[in-house]
C-alpha cells in the first residue's frame, strides 16, 4: 500500500478516535458549561452591574468593587480620637473609613475562622492519626468513630450543636456547671472561695460565638484529616523506624525527625484543602447564628448571600463572590510558593 | 468497521438525548403546575358555564396544624369558587427559607398567583414591581370595603394611592406570663397591676426583679434579640425606629435612647432580670415553656406552643406603659397578587375570600393569629379560642399599636437587619453603650435611605 494511503488512513482513524473521545466527554463538558462556566461568566458580568434580579442590570463599571474594597480617610476623626485619649490603633481605626465596613468585618471573621479551624483540626488530626497508627485491638472502631462527624449532615450537626451550646440547658454548660459544683463542694467552698458558674453564652456573646463555630467545624473536619494522615503514615517505610530505633532515637525524635518531615506533603495538602473550604464557610452561620450576635459570625460568603438573595443586590453580591475567589486564589498561590521551603519532596 | 460506526451512532444518540433531557423545563412566564394539580379544563363556549382558570396560592403556616387548616380552607373555597370558574390550588411552603424561595420564584417568573408576605417586606416586593396594585380592583368592586379591616395594616399597605395587598391576619405583642411562678414567689400579678392602672415600666421592672432567682435559674423576664422585641422598647420610650417620613434612622432620638437604656438595664448589670439575650442559645421562648422565665413578650403565634408545652398556668397581659404611653406592635402579613398573573380578577376574588370573616374565623379558632377583618364573627371566633382565658389584651392592643412598617424609602433587611441589629447586639454584649450603639446604627443606616 502506498505510504500516502497509509498516512491518510491513520489520520482518519485518529480523527475518528478523537471525535469518539470528545463525544464521551460531552456530557461532562455540557454539564460543566451549563452549570459552572456559563453561570460564572454571567456572575462576573453581574459583578459590574447594579442588578436586583427583577429589572435589567445597569452597568456600573468598577463601582461594586470600589464599594467593597475602597476606603476613604478622615483626618479630623483621627485628631478627635487622639484628643479623646484613645490609643493610636483606635485613632488609625477612626482615620480609615471603609466604604463598606461590614465587608471588612466579614472578611476578618472569615480569616480568623479559617485560622482557628486550621489550628484546631490539623494538629489534633495528626496526633490522632499517629496514635491510631497501630495494630492494637479496636483501632478500626476508633477510626470509624472519629470519622462519623465527617459523614453527618451539616444541618443536623448544626442543630445538635445549637442545643449543646444552649446557655441554660445545653450539654456543655451542664457539664461545666456540674464540674464547678463538684469542685466547689470538694475544695473551694470549704476554703471560702467558691468558683462562680460562668454560664457561658456560647452563641449569645460575640466573644464566644465565632470560637463556638470554630470548635464545631473542627469537630466535623478532624475525621477527614485523620484518615488522610493515617494513609500517609502507613506509607512510611518500616525500615526507617527500625533504623532510628537502632540508632537510639526516642519516640519524640522519631516523630519530629522522621515522621513529620516525611508527612509534609500530606500536611501541605490538608493545609491547602482546609484553607480553601474554611474560607468559604456558609452553612454553620446560616443555620446557627445568622451572622450574629453583633456580626461576630458574619462570614464573607454569608454576607454575599445576604446581599444577593435577601437584599436584592445581586450585582454587589456577585462582586463579593469574585473577591472571595481572588482571595482564595492568592492565598493558595502563596501557600504553593512557600511550600518549597518546608515541604520535603523525595 | 460497520460495527464501530453503529456504536458511534448509538453513543451519539444517547448523549444527545441526555443533553436534551437535561435542558427541558417549563416556560419562564407560566407557573409550573404542581404534581397534584388537575389539568386546566377549558370548556367550550357556553353562557352558563364559566371558563375555568387555575389560581395557585401560598401562605406561610407556622406548624402542621395551621398547614392542615389552610389546606382545608383551600379545599372548601375550591368547591365554592368552581361556580365562578376558579380552580383553587394550595401550594404549601415550609417556614424555613419561605421568603428566599418566594423571591427566587418571582425572579424566575414561577411564583404563585397569590402569596403571603410579611408586612415589613411588602414594600420591597411593591418597589420591585412583582406584585399588583389592588386599588383599581378594590374600587371597581362594590361588595368590598377597605374599612372592613383594621386601620393600622391597611394604612401601611397603601402608598401613593396604591393598595398592595390585603392583610391575612394581625398579631399584637403582649406579655405571656407564668402565673404559677408569680404565686410561688409571691409577686404581684401583672393582670392585677394592669387592672389597677399600675402596669407601667417601674412596676414591670420591679416584678421582673422580684421574680429573678439566678441561683435557681429562674428569670423574671427575657427576650430574644429579634427586632420586634427590642423595637418595642424604642417605641415604649417615646422614640421610633425611623423619623416621621421614614427617610432617616430614629434610634438617636431621646425617646429611643430612653427605651433602649431601660432595656439594657434589664439585661446588664447587677440587677439584671436575665442573661443578655441572643437569637439562639440564650434565655428565651424555650425557657419560658420550660417554666423558668416569668414573663416573655411575643405575638399571638406563641399561643399554640403554650397550649402544647406549658405545664403551668399562664396568661397574657398588655405591654406595660412607658414614657411613650401605651405602645405595642401590630405584626401583620398580607396576601399579595403576582404582577404576572394571567387572571388578576379571579385572583382578587380569591384574596377577598381568603380574608373573609368566615375563613379568618377558621384560622382564629386554631389560636395562632388574630383576624384582620373587624367583623364580629371573626372577632368572636378569636375571643373564644382558649386558653388563655382572657384574649382581650390582644384585641385591646390593636387600638394603639404601631403597625409593622414596610419601608418604601429603603430596604428593611439592609437597614434594620444590616445596621440596627448588629449594634443592638453590642448593647446586649456590653460592647457599646446605648448612645454609642444608636449613633453607630444611624451612621450606618442613614446613607441607605432613599431621600425624597
Amino acid at each position: 500500500m502506498p505510504k500516502s494511503h497509509i498516512t491518510e488512513a491513520m489520520t482518519k482513524s485518529r480523527i475518528r478516535e478523537a471525535i469518539e473521545g470528545y463525544l464521551f466527554l460531552l456530557p461532562n463538558l455540557v454539564g460543566f458549561l451549563i452549570f459552572l462556566a456559563i453561570p460564572l461568566a454571567i456572575s462576573f458580568y453581574y459583578s459590574f452591574t447594579d442588578y436586583n434580579l427583577f429589572t435589567t442590570p445597569k452597568f456600573l463599571g468598577l463601582a461594586n468593587y470600589t464599594k467593597a474594597l475602597g476606603v476613604s480617610f478622615d483626618p479630623q476623626a483621627y485628631q478627635a480620637a487622639l484628643a479623646q485619649g484613645k490609643s493610636w490603633f483606635a485613632a488609625i481605626d477612626a482615620w480609615i473609613k471603609p466604604n463598606d465596613p461590614t465587608f471588612w468585618v466579614a472578611l476578618r471573621n472569615t480569616v480568623l475562622y479559617a485560622l482557628g479551624v486550621l489550628g484546631f483540626s490539623i494538629i489534633p488530626a495528626f496526633l490522632l492519626a499517629w496514635l491510631l497508627n497501630s495494630r492494637l485491638r479496636g483501632m478500626t472502631f476508633y477510626r470509624a468513630l472519629i470519622y462519623i462527624p465527617v459523614v453527618a449532615s451539616v444541618v443536623g450537626s448544626a442543630l445538635v450543636w445549637g442545643w449543646i451550646y444552649q446557655q441554660q440547658s445545653g450539654a456543655l454548660n451542664t457539664i461545666i456547671s456540674g464540674t464547678i459544683s463538684w469542685l466547689n463542694k470538694l475544695i473551694f467552698t470549704p476554703i471560702g472561695h467558691p468558683l462562680v458558674d460562668p454560664l457561658i453564652g456560647w452563641l449569645v456573646l460575640p466573644k464566644y460565638a465565632l470560637f463556638s463555630l470554630i470548635l464545631m467545624t473542627s469537630w466535623a473536619t478532624i475525621g477527614y484529616d485523620m484518615v488522610i494522615f493515617l494513609a500517609a503514615l502507613q506509607g512510611i517505610p518500616g525500615h526507617l523506624y527500625e533504623a532510628a530505633t537502632v540508632d537510639g532515637a526516642s519516640r519524640w525524635h522519631i516523630l519530629f525527625r522522621i515522621i513529620v518531615p516525611l508527612m509534609t506533603p500530606t500536611i501541605f495538602f490538608i493545609f491547602v484543602i482546609n484553607t480553601i473550604s474554611s474560607l468559604q464557610i456558609f452553612s454553620e452561620p446560616y443555620i446557627m447564628t445568622q451572622g450574629g450576635p453583633a456580626n461576630s459570625t458574619l462570614t464573607i460568603v454569608y454576607y454575599l448571600y445576604q446581599k444577593g438573595f435577601q437584599r436584592f443586590q445581586m450585582g454587589y453580591g456577585s462582586s463579593l463572590a469574585w473577591i472571595v475567589f481572588a482571595l482564595i486564589f492568592i492565598i493558595t498561590l502563596i501557600q504553593f510558593r512557600l511550600s518549597g521551603r518546608w515541604v520535603y519532596e523525595e | 468497521m460497520k460495527h464501530k460506526m453503529m456504536w458511534t451512532i448509538f453513543s451519539l444518540a444517547l448523549i444527545v438525548s441526555m443533553a436534551l433531557a437535561s435542558c427541558g423545563g417549563g416556560t419562564a412566564t407560566q407557573a409550573p403546575a404542581p404534581a397534584t394539580q388537575p389539568p386546566e379544563v377549558v370548556k367550550p363556549t357556553n353562557t352558563s358555564a364559566p371558563q375555568m382558570v387555575t389560581i395557585r396560592w401560598r401562605t406561610r403556616p407556622d406548624n402542621q396544624a395551621e398547614q392542615d387548616v389552610y389546606q382545608k380552607i383551600s379545599d372548601s373555597l375550591n368547591t365554592q369558587l368552581t361556580s365562578q370558574g376558579i380552580n383553587l390550588v394550595y401550594d404549601p411552603s415550609p417556614v424555613t427559607g419561605y421568603e428566599d424561595k418566594l423571591k427566587t420564584e418571582y425572579s424566575a417568573g414561577t411564583a404563585p398567583d397569590i402569596a403571603w408576605v410579611p408586612g415589613a417586606s411588602s414594600a420591597d416586593y411593591a418597589q420591585l414591581g412583582v406584585i399588583t396594585d389592588l386599588m383599581p380592583l378594590a374600587k371597581a368592586d362594590h361588595t368590598f370595603q377597605l374599612t372592613d379591616f383594621y386601620d393600622a395594616p391597611m394604612r401601611e399597605l397603601q402608598n401613593s394611592g396604591h393598595l398592595w395587598g390585603l392583610p391575612r391576619d394581625i398579631s399584637t405583642l403582649v406579655i405571656y406570663y407564668n402565673k404559677d411562678l408569680f404565686k410561688k414567689y409571691n409577686v404581684d400579678d401583672p393582670a392585677t397591676l394592669f387592672a389597677q392602672g399600675k402596669w407601667d415600666w417601674a412596676n414591670f421592672q420591679r416584678v421582673a426583679q422580684e421574680l429573678t432567682h439566678p441561683e435557681d435559674k429562674i428569670y423574671g423576664f427575657s427576650v430574644s434579640d429579634w427586632w420586634g422585641l427590642w423595637g418595642w422598647f424604642v417605641y415604649s420610650g417615646g422614640g421610633s425606629l425611623f423619623n416621621a417620613d421614614r427617610t432617616a434612622c430614629g434610634l438617636t432620638e431621646p425617646g429611643s435612647i430612653a427605651g433602649l437604656q431601660f432595656m439594657a438595664d434589664l439585661f446588664i448589670g447587677a440587677n439584671r432580670v436575665a442573661p443578655p439575650p441572643g437569637l439562639e442559645g440564650g434565655v428565651g421562648e424555650t425557657e419560658f415553656h420550660a417554666g423558668t422565665v416569668g414573663m416573655f413578650p411575643n405575638g399571638r403565634w406563641m399561643t399554640p406552643s403554650d397550649r402544647t408545652n406549658d405545664a403551668f398556668d399562664w396568661a397574657v397581659v398588655e405591654m406595660p406603659k412607658g414614657p411613650g404611653g401605651n405602645t405595642t406592635w401590630l405584626f401583620w402579613g398580607a396576601y399579595v397578587i403576582n404582577a404576572k398573573t394571567k387572571y388578576p380578577q379571579q385572583a382578587w376574588t380569591v384574596v377577598k375570600a381568603l380574608t373573609s370573616p368566615e375563613v379568618q374565623a377558621q384560622v382564629a379558632a386554631l389560636g395562632t393569629n388574630i383576624p384582620s377583618n373587624k367583623a364580629q364573627a371573626a372577632v368572636d371566633a378569636f375571643l373564644n379560642s382558649k386558653p388563655p382565658a382572657d384574649n382581650t389584651p390582644f384585641i385591646n392592643g390593636a387600638a394603639y399599636a404601631q403597625a409593622e412598617i414596610p419601608l418604601f424609602t429603603g430596604n428593611w433587611n439592609d437597614i434594620v437587619g444590616g445596621q440596627y441589629q448588629p449594634n443592638i447586639d453590642k448593647i446586649f454584649a456590653g460592647q457599646a453603650s446605648v448612645q454609642e450603639a444608636a449613633q453607630a446604627a444611624c451612621d450606618g443606616a442613614n446613607p441607605l435611605f432613599k431621600k425624597p
